[in-house]
């Protein structure tokens, strides 16, 4: 029982914090946003102009 | 450890965005336009497909495959320049690598181990047979065929029974002289005397014989390994 062999393994990496994953959300999410909204925008305003 | 939420079903929700100017494009004819958003969908179902498979750098990839999205919806879809689509491309590209941080990629399995390598005495034995069953259809003794094939089947047992083959060696040399010898001499034109084929068919019986052994030895040895164990097991007080 007291064997090394049988210790639990470490996880590989530690997991990064949650605010890191929930920045990248947002930064990803908003810059697709913003991306989607200028294509639409820029759809628009160019049909709209004479 | 991600959830498949986060690795599977994240990335293809963020072309929702596109969707409406993508449709306006199409309906407005504005072909450029229309590409950037077409690629804009495409890139992310790319990265998605990426996070999916997971090997050792895919999460770099769809990294950078979402930064070319946004990078190109700008560019092409907006118009907006290329200093707002370096912008966005790199929010979009950090904003992946900050979400897929520490993720477990799939490491690729080991290689199967090789197997246990062929004992000296058995390869050599394999190569001196070899070229005699490359010999023995131009010999005038068909009867030397059975002894080459029942030899075969003679080595590889012990391939598989490595600790037997000390005991079999002696035997197995023994018929290779004899049979290398038979062939130089019928090869040189001798023509085969009448007790040849009896010879021949002794020592295929033989090599047949010492594979009934072999199996008998270890049909013995896992006989008793089976009384050992359940003596122990009963012993213990399972049994």
């Amino acid at each position: 029982m007291n064997n090394p062999a049988n210790a639990p393994g470490a996880p590989p990496s530690t997991p990064p914090p949650l605010g890191v994953r929930v920045i990248g959300f947002f930064l990803l999410g908003g810059t697709m946003w913003i991306a989607g909204l200028l294509a639409l925008f820029g759809a628009v305003m160019a049909v709209a102009t004479p | 450890m991600i959830s498949a939420f986060w690795r599977r079903w994240l990335l293809p929700f963020t072309v929702l965005p596109l969707l409406p100017a993508t449709l306006f494009n199409l309906f407005a004819g504005r072909e450029w336009a229309l590409l950037g958003c077409v690629v804009g969908i495409a890139l992310p179902m790319a990265a998605t497909w990426l996070m999916r498979r997971g090997k050792a750098g895919d999460a770099q990839l769809a990294a950078a495959a979402m930064g070319g999205a946004a990078g190109i919806v700008t560019l092409l879809g907006a118009g907006a320049g290329p200093v707002a689509a370096v912008l966005l491309a790199a929010g979009a590209w950090g904003g992946t690598r900050l979400l897929y941080t520490g993720v477990r990629e799939v490491v690729p399995p080991p290689p199967p181990p090789a197997p246990p390598p062929v004992p000296e005495p058995l390869r050599q034995a394999r190569h001196r047979l070899d070229l005699l069953a490359a010999r023995v259809p131009a010999l005038p003794t068909p009867a030397m065929g059975s002894v080459v094939l029942a030899l075969d089947g003679v080595l590889a047992d012990l391939v598989l029974l490595p600790a037997r083959v000390a005991e079999a060696r002696p035997l197995i040399e023994m018929h290779l002289d004899g049979l290398e010898r038979i062939a130089d001499r019928l090869a040189a034109g001798a023509v085969p005397p009448p007790g040849l084929d009896r010879l021949l068919a002794a020592m295929a019986s033989e090599a047949e014989e010492i594979r009934t052994r072999l199996r008998e030895q270890e049909t013995m040895a896992l006989a008793v390994q089976v009384k050992v164990l359940g003596d122990r097991l009963r012993q213990e007080g399972y049994g």
